[in-house]
């Protein structure tokens, strides 16, 4: 037996060890196996062994009532395997596999791939970060766990899996619908076999209790207390800035002052078997919390969907401008916020640089429902952030395009804005500006609509005082505190969703707002006002 | 004026008073009138100023007087004494004479002045005639709802034509959920509310009053009542009352017009539970009732008792409408106290066999709820109650062996610990598992308590748990944070 398999069951005896971590008598396996006809033995997709206190003996059975079937898979079938084993019976397999490399945890063998026994690791439970592995462990959410895991390094036995992506997601979703595994997102650990130990024989809170972090430890009845060493560090802005130390038997312990500000970070150390009894992720406290509120009215605007006299009534209910309740501790009396500001436009400039789209029309047959999907995401943003206004800026804008954008604004008399070059598709008949200013205006105003709290102002660029311009954007302008946010939208709003375009947030939105601004102040001239509600 | 004795001796005086002048003024305006009875008193126009201004110069002292502007002295006394005798010998000579409309309008400005006057008056006064008179009064007023112009909001149009429809097929759920709405709009004038207050002194106005709204085509006459009397008396109608919309709208009414803390005499509650027994024995019709009335038992906390009497002998499916209406909550709130409040009048009369009856029933109901399994967006976030939970207690106490109770108890305590060995997708799901285990295990560990005599059967409000929080931290902290 190699050195690192004996360290490995050297590891798994300290574990399962009666109150070390836990009160183990049993491990609840569950096998993720995939079929093929001729092959004897099932392959192994994932097996994860839970460790159990007073492990109930039940049958071994197929959690899944059918076979499994994935599309673009048709010669294999799934099945989900659980079974019980007693400590010994699960370390005997191990041995077994690890002197003859054969994986036979019950009375058939599982064909595996090259699995390697690497070190164990400590998981946490969710905090403010989600930690991958708990989309595989069971239930860890307490003070962690310990993971052994047998790791299939280049996964040969699954490789026809691992290749095809849309198979594995297929498989994981299914697979999820019976019990919470999701390896799709998880594909290294596809072929692997992990063993979790909960920490069952001692729990820990940490919190904040009269101005310091402080911790809790409560024994499990049938483990004898023992000398724990409870640390706390508490992190912001990438310092430490509060850190904590103190032996604990059981019961509540100070470890540290809280500054009001930064995340915790706790850990529960036993000495004596040199193991991790609780470690947390960062955790955040709820200080602050800012509520928006907004009166609905009964009244909702209507307007026809499109210009069409028989067009069906579209509806939007109307909400007032919403007014933001801050409740707790005022953030401007810390240093917190003057640093948060900065983190939070570092941030940013993180994601601008990541160019993050949505892409629409990119096939061929996507695109009739790619033109409600883009007006859905663009009436989306519209409600999300068009609250202190909008402003829509496209050559080509036209009564139809308000209506499918602006009119959908639920916040009444939210100031908006739309500037256009008067252009038209190749397809339709160009007039002479001021005909097609005078035909929008027409449009707009004898709408079968009550305009309830449109706020609107419809100009065109074109002109002495204008310029032409050629990109497409919505914008929302600065508000307050509030900076201003820019979308281009690849293409004009009658086209998005018909042809290939991306909607893409822009990077310096408030350059895009002032050149806006620039070009809406030169054709404040009546010349250029196509229609404006209230006049 | 507002002593009982004052009014006695002042209706003796000028019930014998002679002569009398009388609002001279007022009845040569409204004598000269082409319609008294169309003339509204809030109207414009030449004519209808006339007829205030006589009616303000005739009745001035007791205008002042019901403003306590006024202390009386000898001439303001002669002129209340006048205009009450001028009001007692018209009303006594009404079955002698043709009433005109001019005096009917007269004698119901004067009795609104009067305030109150009718229930005053010894029944003498209160001839045939004058009934007939009243209630013709009442049957020919017309209500209809109409919008403020063709551009009125479009909440209204829709609000209205579905109360309208509504109406026309009686759809009391639908009625009910409008009727904040539409019922303030509905305004009777004072007339049509003398008119009703005088049919309802005698138990023959009563009964044309309920025959008049049961003739009505449509529910607005019967709103206006609703505006018009007290409870004891609506609740008095509507058990006269042989149609099911006029009863409807008058317990309707009842209800909405009682202040919410206010509670009902026990006349009025047996009038409303003969109102709802009446209505039980049609299943589909009260399936609607108790759809329109029962869905939030708070708004109809003054009804509660009745409810819960009405209950009492009783079919199966009578009672599954009761419970079915309710539209359950997992807190604790209003809804809740006036399901106990109901199910305790109900315990209060029926025999153990239909308790039993009601008690299963009640917990088949909170079972297939399960605490909003099917319904909820939000997972159970904390110890979670049902409106039901007084009739679960019965079921505890009265259904099941004390054997059983206990066998339950102890399966529910397992299940808190094994629900732990089930796998979940987040802590959340983890909690609102737990959550809802310990939620069941309430209320039978309450039940327990009341069995052994250790608490009263009443709505319980304590929080239990199936160990010490403050002793066994492990099990605390192991079942959740907001446990102590």
């Amino acid at each position: 037996m190699a050195d690192q398999d004996a360290e490995f069951l050297s590891q798994f005896d300290l574990l399962s060890s009666p109150g070390v971590v836990g009160l183990f008598d049993h491990f609840e396996l569950v096998e993720v196996l995939a079929f093929r006809a001729g092959c004897p033995d099932p392959t192994n997709i994932f097996t994860i062994a839970v460790g159990l206190e007073n492990g109930n003996p039940c049958t071994a059975e197929f959690l899944n009532d059918k076979r499994i079937r994935i599309a673009g898979l048709k010669d294999r079938f799934f099945g989900i395997y659980r079974s019980l084993l007693r400590v010994d019976d699960l370390r005997a397999a191990l041995e077994h596999f690890f002197d003859n490399g054969v994986w036979k945890p019950a009375a058939e063998s599982v064909s595996v791939g090259n699995l390697v026994a690497v070190e164990k690791r400590f998981v946490p439970a969710d905090s403010i970060d989600q930690i991958g592995l708990n989309r595989v462990t069971k239930n860890n959410f307490f003070n962690g766990c310990y993971l052994l895991e047998l790791f299939d390094l280049n996964k040969p036995s699954v490789r026809w899996l691992t290749d095809n992506p849309p198979a594995l997601q297929e498989l994981s979703r299914k697979v999820s619908e019976i019990i919470p595994l999701e390896f799709a997102s998880l594909s290294d650990r596809l072929g692997n076999i992990i063993i979790q130990f909960p920490i069952d024989a001692v729990r820990a809170q940490f919190g904040i209790g009269g101005g310091n972090y402080q911790v809790e430890v409560a024994w499990h009845p049938q483990v004898e207390e023992r000398e724990l060493i409870a640390t706390a560090t508490s992190e912001h802005d990438k310092s430490i800035i509060t850190f904590g130390q103190r032996k604990i038997l059981s019961g509540q312990t100070t470890l540290c002052p809280n500054v009001g500000y930064g995340t915790l970070q706790g850990f529960l150390w036993d000495a004596g078997n040199d193991l991790l009894l609780a470690a947390t992720g960062e955790i955040a406290f709820l200080r602050t919390m800012s509520l928006n509120s907004a009166v609905t009215g009964p009244e909702p605007r209507v307007f026809p969907a499109t210009l069409d006299p028989d067009a069906r009534q579209e509806r939007v209910w109307l909400s007032s401008f919403p007014e933001l309740n801050l409740i707790g501790s005022d953030p401007t009396k810390s240093i917190a916020e003057p640093i948060g500001a900065r983190i939070f436009e570092e941030e940013q400039d993180n994601l601008a640089r990541q160019h993050e789209f949505v892409q629409y029309a990119a096939e061929p047959k996507s695109r009739g429902v790619d033109r409600q999907r883009a007006l859905d995401d663009l009436r989306e943003l519209i409600c999300s952030h068009g609250a202190q206004g909008v402003w829509l800026w496209d050559p080509f804008l036209g009564p139809q395009d308000i209506l499918d954008t602006l009119f959908c604004n639920p916040t009444s008399n939210a100031p908006m804005r739309a500037l256009t070059f008067l252009k038209v598709r190749s397809d339709v008949e160009k007039k002479a500006n001021a005909d097609l200013a005078a035909s929008y205006r027409h449009k707009l105003s004898s709408l079968q609509s009550n305009y309830l709290g449109i706020n609107i102002e419809f100009r065109s660029g074109h002109g002495p005082q204008g310029w032409q311009f050629h990109d497409r954007f919505l914008i929302f302008p600065k508000s307050g505190d509030k900076a201003a946010k820019a979308w281009s939208l690849g293409t004009s709003v009658n086209g998005v969703g018909n042809s290939h375009h991306i909607l893409q947030q822009v990077d310096n939105a408030q350059f895009i707002a002032h050149a806006f601004q620039r070009l809406w102040s030169a054709v404040d001239g009546p010349a250029n006002l196509i229609w404006k509600f209230p006049e | 004026m507002s002593s009982e004795t004052v009014w006695s001796e002042w209706l003796e005086e000028a019930a014998n008073l002679e002569p009398v002048i009388g609002p001279r003024r007022f009845l040569c305006a409204l004598s000269e009138c082409e319609d008294p009875l169309t003339l509204t008193q809030s109207e414009g126009g030449e004519e209808a100023r006339r007829v205030r201004d006589a009616f303000r110069a005739d009745l001035a002292p007791i205008l002042r007087s019901n403003r306590g502007e006024l202390s009386f002295n000898d001439a303001d006394k002669a002129a209340w004494l006048d205009t009450l005798g001028w009001f007692l010998q018209t009303l006594e000579g009404i079955d002698k004479t043709c009433l005109k409309a001019d005096t009917l309008v007269a004698l119901l400005r004067i009795a609104a002045v009067f305030r109150d006057v009718w229930n005053r008056l010894p029944p003498r006064y209160i001839g045939d005639n004058l009934i007939t008179h009243m209630a013709a009064l009442i049957g020919a007023t017309q209500f209809s709802l109409g919008i403020r112009g063709n551009y009125g909001p479009i909440w209204e149009h829709e609000t209205l034509d579905a109360f309208t429809q509504a109406d026309a097929v009686g759809d009391w759920p639908l009625i009910a959920q409008h009727w904040q709405t539409i019922a303030p709009v509905i305004m009777p004038d004072s007339d049509f509310e003398e008119a009703a207050a005088c049919l309802c002194v005698s138990e023959k106005g009563k009964k044309l009053l309920a025959e008049i709204l049961d003739q009505s085509s449509t529910i607005l006459p019967a709103i206006a009542i609703g505006k018009c009397l007290d409870a004891a008396i609506l609740s008095e109608i509507g058990a006269l009352s042989v149609e099911n919309r006029t009863r409807f709208v008058l317990v309707q009414s009842l209800i909405f017009e009682q202040p919410k803390t206010a509670s009902l005499d026990s006349g009025t509650l047996e009038n409303v539970r003969s109102i709802f027994t009446s209505v039980q024995n049609d299943e589909q019709e009260w399936s609607q009732w108790m759809r329109a009335l029962n869905r939030y038992p708070v708004r109809a906390k003054c009804i509660q008792q009745a409810l819960g009497e009405s209950l009492v002998g009783t079919n199966r499916n009578t009672k599954v409408a009761y419970l079915q209406a309710i539209d359950l909550s997992t807190s604790y709130g209003g809804c809740r106290d006036a399901v106990a409040t109901c199910m305790s009048a109900f315990r209060s009369k029926a025999p153990i066999v239909e308790r039993r009856e009601f008690w299963e029933l009640t917990h088949q109901r909170w079972k297939d709820w399960d605490f909003d399994r099917a319904g909820r967006t939000v997972p159970l976030m904390t110890v979670a109650v049902s409106d039901l939970d007084y009739g679960l207690v019965g079921y505890a106490l009265e259904v099941l062996s004390e054997g059983d109770l206990e066998d339950g108890l102890k399966r529910l305590t397992r299940e808190m610990w094994d629900v732990q060995d089930q796998w979940y997708v987040d802590q959340t799901a983890f909690d609102s598992a737990r959550y809802r285990v310990l939620s069941v295990w309430q209320i039978f560990a309450y039940a327990a308590q009341v069995r052994v005599g250790r608490l009263q059967w009443e709505l319980p409000i304590r929080r239990f748990l199936p160990f010490d929080p403050n002793l066994d931290r492990f099990a605390a902290m192991s079942l959740g944070t907001t446990l102590r």
